[in-house]
């Protein structure tokens, strides 16, 4: 009986972790393309010397975020991982959070009039539950750069 | 130099289209590697279990460790006695090899249960005991019992508990495994538990020329698990034992085969009297 519980559990967790999981992605990336879209302005030079842009500030911005991980993607990640190759349940996980990082950089570097950001740097963090060791709950990224204001 | 910032392209970095297909198919493919582990352990444990000798199992749980466990009060003893007069009948019928001698424990608990373990020790609670009526009932039950050390079904489950929790060592997925090898388990744990029924109907055939003591024994188990809500809905896959309702059909069905009777248990017994 403890088993059968345990299945509808685990199954009824598995498909509402896809559900809702699936969903959230989905708005995620809509809300990404649709900033990435407003902040297009701003242009990354991927640059440890900033780009020749004539008489400038410059000042430091970051972008941080953390992405959680729903329930259907840590238990897939955790059966791919026997298996071995790409594992895949992460590699939306890793994108969505990168790509929101360097928009909140951007946001940042809106807010000071820049018009150019170089020399990003990313860092990635794993957010691991301390029961579970072999679990990712979720990624942190950070990014940093300098944000370039043209003067005139 | 100029700069431009056109939109990036999608699907590079994730293009997982079906995940939740991908997921089964994953999962498909580790529970039948897991099954098939397991089968080949507990193949492996049923083929050496009759090999090792049966003074091993007893050095590892003395008789006398369990009788310190198990019994409560000096009243028991009394109790314990009769039991193990009627084990040892039992154990006639049986042909029991030389090598393996059965010691019956008699523990005063209200747990409605009774098991063999290693070592040939059977143990029997008083929430079990308190309710059998019948000479033959209680024959059923002991034959059951001293079925499974017979078969060497406790060391056969020892070897192969060694081989899971080896196996174990190696898992990364967690709950798959987990889940997977308890219900692996249960179906061999049935098909155990069929292979000592059967053992116990002959037993009762040949001493009694009558299995209705096995009858009345799954009755009784059958009214104590109603009484649990909880266990009253557990569907066969889910349990170490097979249906009761199907173990007295087969019960019935070698009674039928050998000519033996199934009416009513006559030998009216209270060993704790």
């Amino acid at each position: 009986m403890e088993a059968l519980i345990y299945l509808i559990i685990f199954g009824g967790l598995l498909v509402l972790g896809f559900v809702i999981g699936r969903r959230t992605e989905t708005k995620h990336y809509a809300s990404i393309r649709e900033r990435e879209e407003k902040y297009r302005n701003i242009m990354i030079v991927q640059s440890k010397i900033p780009p020749d842009v004539g008489p400038c500030d410059t000042v430091f911005v970051s972008g941080a975020v953390v992405i959680g991980q729903d329930y259907f993607k840590a238990q897939f990640a955790r059966i791919k991982k026997i298996f071995g190759g790409r594992i895949t349940p992460y590699e939306s996980l890793l994108e969505r959070a990168r790509r929101e990082a360097v928009l909140r950089l951007k946001e940042e570097a809106a807010r000071q009039n820049a018009q150019y950001v170089c020399n990003l740097k990313f860092g990635t963090s794993d957010i691991m539950s301390f029961q579970k060791q072999q679990a990712t709950d979720g990624v942190e990224v950070i990014v940093t750069g300098t944000a370039i204001r043209v003067n005139g | 130099m100029k700069y431009s910032n056109p939109p990036i392209p999608e699907g590079i970095n994730a293009p997982e289209r079906h995940p939740m297909r991908a997921f089964l198919k994953h999962l498909l493919v580790l529970i039948a590697l897991i099954v098939g582990a397991l089968f080949l352990i507990q193949s492996c444990a049923r083929t050496i279990a009759p090999y090792v000798p049966f003074s091993w199992e007893e050095n590892l749980a003395p008789a006398e460790i369990l009788a310190e466990a198990f019994h409560d009060a000096d009243s028991s003893q009394d109790v314990r006695k009769k039991l193990q007069t009627l084990a040892d009948r039992v154990a006639a019928e049986m042909h029991m090899p030389e090598e393996i001698s059965i010691t019956v424990h008699y523990s005063e608990e209200s747990t409605v249960n009774a098991f063999a373990t290693v070592g040939g020790n059977v143990i029997i609670f008083k929430g079990l005991l308190g309710k059998i009526r019948h000479e033959e009932t209680l024959a059923a039950l002991l034959a059951h019992e001293m079925a499974h050390i017979k078969h060497r079904d406790v060391t056969a489950s020892v070897l192969s508990g060694l081989g899971t929790a080896v196996l174990s060592a190696f898992d990364t997925s967690g709950f798959v495994f987990e889940r997977t090898a308890y219900l692996s388990l249960l179906s061999y744990s049935r098909q155990q538990e069929d292979a000592a029924d059967h053992e116990a109907f002959r037993v009762l055939g040949n001493m009694y020329n009558d299995v209705s003591g096995a009858v009345e024994l799954f009755d009784i188990l059958e009214k104590a698990l109603m009484e649990n809500p909880a266990m009253a809905f557990e569907l066969e896959f889910f349990s170490s034992h097979p249906d009761l309702k199907k173990r007295k059909a087969a019960a019935l069905a070698l009674a039928g085969k050998n000519g033996w009777k199934a009416l009513e248990p006559q030998i009216q017994y209270f060993p704790w009297k």
